[in-house]
C-alpha cells in the first residue's frame, strides 16, 4: 500500500531537480553553441559609439585595444541630445550623454581627455545634464581644464 | 536492497546536482580574479615573510590561508598556474563539500534520492554557501567540507585515525578563519549525543585547543574594536564609528542582535548583514519575485524541520540517539557557533558552517515528512505532496540563483578591472607593490569571453537575483 506511495513522493521530489538539471544543461549547451545569442550578453555592437550606447564597457574596452583611440571624436545620433542630427563627438562625452558610468570610468582609464570644446567638454556635458556624480568623477579623475564651459551646442534643438 | 541499488541511487542524486555544480565550478574557474580585496592580499603575501602570518597581531588572523596564498603566488610558476591555483582553492572545496555531503546520505532509494536532490539545493541555494564563492576569498568554503568530513568521521565506527584527523581538520579551518571553531560545537554535539567514533578525550582535546586557540587571539590583541566593520540594524546599515557613538563600547544587546541575525539568515534567508531587506521591500511593495522565492522557501522548510526536530528529539527518550536526532543537535550548536562567532557584524557568508548541517538537517525533515505523507488518506496525501513539490522546486530556483549570482560576480569583478583602475592607480600611488600587481593581473581582468549572467526574458528577470542585477 505505502510502497507506490512512497514512489510517488520520491518522484514528486525529484521531478524538480530534473527539470532544474534539464534548464541549467540547456541554457549552458546553448551559451556554448550561441555564446552571442541576446540571451547571454548585450547585442553585437560594431562601433565605438554603439558600445557605449548599448553600455557594453567590456566590448567598449576592446575596440580601443583593438587601435580605437581614446580622443579621436566617434559619429553619434540622438533624438534629442543631437536633435536627431549626426555629431562628431569625443568618446567620453557620449558616454556621459548615454549616462554610461563604466564606459566613462574605462575611458579615463584608457587615457580620455577632456577639452573645453564643443563634443569633448564632458564634464561640461555633465553639468548640463545634472548628472552630479559623474561630473563628480571626470573631475577627480579627469582632470578637465580651467575655465569656463562652452555653450552646450548639441543639446540646443 | 542491495549495495548496487545503493550506488544506483546515489549516482542519479549525483546526476541530477551535477548540472548546477557544474555551472558554478566552470563560472568560478573562468571568473577573474578582483581588484577588491584580492590584490591588497596579493600585496601581503607578496612583502610579507611566510611565517609572519603565524603572528595573532591581527583582528582577521587567517594564517593557513595567507600561508597557502602566500605559496602560491610566490611559486616560480606562470601567472596563469599560479592564477589557476587560487582558482582552484575555491572550486576544489565546492566539489569535496558536494560529494562528501552525498556520500554522507548514502541514498539508497527512490525517495531518499529525492530528498537528497531537495538537501543539495537547499545546500546550494542557501546565503551561506551563495556568500562564500568570491574568488580567492576561500576562507569559510574551506571549512564547510571540513566540518561535514568531520560530522562524518564522529558518526561512523571509530578507527585509530579519526581522533587526529578531526583535530587536524580542525586546525587546518581555525587557520582559515575563526570559523572553524564551529567545528569544536560538531565535537561536542557528538559527544553529547553517544556518538559511536567520539570520546571524551576527542571532545576535550577539541575544547582545549578552542579554548587556548582564543586565549592566544585575546592575549595578543587585547584591545578589539567595538565593531570591525559596519551593521545593520533593523531597516538601515551603520559604519563603525555610527554604531560606536550609538550603542556605546560594549553594546551587549546589538552584540546579540547581530548574532541572532546570522541564524536567522541561515534559516529565514532574513535579515542579510543584519538589515532587513525582504521585510522592507514587502513593506514599500517594492519585493522582486526573488525575495517571495527565498523567504517562502526559508520559512517553509524552517517549520517543517522545526516540527521534525520535536519529533526527533522527542523520541531519543525510547529509540536511543540515531543520526537523525543528532543531527537536529548538530545543527542548533552549529547555529550558536556562527552566530556567537559573528556577534561583531553580520554576513550572509559567516553564517557558512551552519549551512550544511541546516541542508542535512533538511535531508531528514523532508525524508520523514515523505514516509508519514505516505500513510495519510488519498487527498492528504495529495496536499502534502504537492506542498513537497513547490518547496522542493523553489529551493531548486534557489540553487539555479547561486549560479547565476557567480555569473553576476564575474562580470562585476571585469568591470571593476575597466573602469576601476584610474581610481586604485590614485589611490595606491605610494604603494608600488600594489601598484605593481595591478599591472600584472590587468590582462586577466580585461580578458575577452568571461561569464556573463542570463538575460532572461522578461516574465522570468528577477525570478533568480534582483532584476536590475541581471540586466546589467
Amino acid at each position: 500500500m505505502t510502497r507506490p506511495r512512497l514512489r510517488m513522493i520520491g518522484v514528486v521530489l525529484l521531478a524538480p531537480a530534473v527539470l532544474a538539471a534539464g534548464v541549467v544543461l540547456g541554457l549552458e549547451g546553448w551559451r556554448l553553441v550561441q555564446p552571442r545569442s541576446p540571451l547571454f550578453g548585450p547585442p553585437e555592437t560594431f562601433t565605438l559609439a554603439e558600445a557605449i550606447a548599448h553600455h557594453d564597457v567590456a566590448r567598449a574596452y576592446r575596440l580601443i585595444r583593438a587601435g580605437q583611440r581614446p580622443d579621436d571624436v566617434i559619429a553619434v545620433n540622438h533624438p534629442t541630445l543631437t536633435a536627431g542630427r549626426q555629431r562628431f563627438v569625443s568618446p567620453l562625452w557620449w558616454a556621459v550623454a548615454m549616462r554610461d558610468e563604466h564606459s566613462m570610468l574605462m575611458l579615463l582609464g584608457v587615457g580620455a581627455t577632456i577639452r573645453h570644446a564643443e563634443g569633448r567638454d564632458a564634464d561640461c556635458l555633465a553639468e548640463a545634464l545634472g548628472a552630479a556624480a559623474m561630473q563628480d568623477l571626470l573631475r577627480r579623475y579627469g582632470a578637465p581644464p580651467d575655465g569656463p564651459c562652452p555653450k552646450q551646442a548639441a543639446l540646443s534643438p | 536492497m542491495t549495495s548496487t541499488d545503493r550506488g544506483a541511487w546515489l549516482a542519479i542524486a549525483a546526476l541530477v546536482v551535477s548540472p548546477v555544480v557544474a555551472a558554478i565550478c566552470l563560472t568560478l574557474w573562468n571568473t577573474p580574479v578582483p581588484i577588491s580585496e584580492a590584490v591588497a592580499l596579493l600585496e601581503d603575501v607578496s612583502r610579507k615573510p611566510r611565517l609572519d602570518f603565524l603572528v595573532p597581531d591581527t583582528s582577521y588572523y587567517r594564517p593557513i590561508f595567507h600561508i597557502v596564498l602566500s605559496t602560491i603566488w610566490n611559486a616560480d610558476l606562470s601567472l596563469d598556474a599560479r592564477l589557476a591555483a587560487i582558482r582552484l582553492l575555491q572550486i576544489v572545496p565546492v566539489v569535496a563539500l558536494v560529494g562528501l555531503f552525498l556520500l554522507h546520505l548514502r541514498p539508497r532509494s527512490l525517495l531518499e534520492a529525492g530528498a537528497a536532490a531537495a538537501a543539495m539545493a537547499v545546500l546550494i541555494g542557501s546565503p551561506g554557501f551563495r556568500d562564500n564563492l568570491e574568488i580567492p576569498l576561500s576562507y569559510t568554503i574551506v571549512g564547510m567540507p571540513l566540518a561535514l568530513a568531520v560530522w562524518h568521521l564522529l558518526v561512523a565506527p571509530p578507527r585509530w585515525w579519526h581522533t587526529p584527523a578531526v583535530l587536524a581538520m580542525l586546525v587546518i579551518a581555525l587557520g582559515f578563519k575563526e570559523q572553524g571553531l564551529a567545528i569544536v560545537a560538531l565535537v561536542v554535539a557528538a559527544w553529547a549525543t553517544r556518538a559511536q567514533g567520539t570520546t571524551r578525550a576527542q571532545a576535550v582535546s577539541a575544547v582545549l585547543l578552542a579554548a587556548g586557540y582564543v586565549a592566544v587571539r585575546l592575549a595578543w590583541h587585547s584591545r578589539m574594536a567595538t565593531f570591525e566593520q559596519a551593521i545593520g540594524f533593523g531597516f538601515s546599515e551603520l559604519d563603525p564609528p555610527t554604531a560606536t557613538a550609538r550603542f556605546g563600547s560594549f553594546p551587549a544587546a546589538i552584540y546579540a542582535y547581530t548574532a541572532l541575525a546570522t541564524v536567522a539568515n541561515v534559516v529565514f534567508s532574513e535579515p542579510t548583514s543584519g538589515i532587513f531587506s525582504i521585510v522592507a521591500a514587502i513593506t514599500r511593495g517594492t519585493t522582486e519575485r526573488w525575495q517571495f522565492i527565498q523567504l517562502a522557501s526559508s520559512v517553509g522548510l524552517t517549520v517543517l524541520m522545526a516540527l521534525w526536530g520535536v519529533a526527533a528529539i522527542s523520541r531519543v527518550r525510547h529509540e536511543g540517539w540515531t543520526d537523525e536526532s543528532r543531527s537536529v543537535v548538530a545543527l542548533v550548536l552549529t547555529l550558536a557557533a556562527c552566530g556567537a562567532l559573528s556577534f561583531n557584524y553580520s554576513r550572509d557568508r559567516l553564517g557558512g558552517m551552519a549551512t550544511p548541517f541546516y541542508a542535512l538537517a533538511a535531508y531528514y525533515a523532508l525524508r520523514a515528512c515523505a514516509r508519514r505523507a505516505a500513510t495519510l488518506q488519498p487527498w492528504r496525501l495529495r496536499a502534502a505532496a504537492a506542498g513537497l513539490l513547490l518547496l522542493a522546486g523553489l529551493w531548486h530556483v534557489r540553487a539555479i540563483g547561486t549560479a547565476e549570482a557567480v555569473k553576476v560576480t564575474a562580470l562585476r569583478n571585469q568591470i571593476e578591472w575597466l573602469t576601476g583602475l584610474p581610481q586604485r592607480t590614485r589611490e595606491f600611488a605610494d604603494r608600488p607593490v600594489y601598484l605593481s600587481i595591478l599591472g600584472t593581473l590587468r590582462a586577466q581582468g580585461t580578458a575577452e569571453s568571461r561569464p556573463r549572467p542570463t538575460n532572461y526574458p522578461t516574465a522570468l528577470m528577477g525570478l533568480f537575483s534582483p532584476a536590475n542585477v541581471q540586466s546589467q
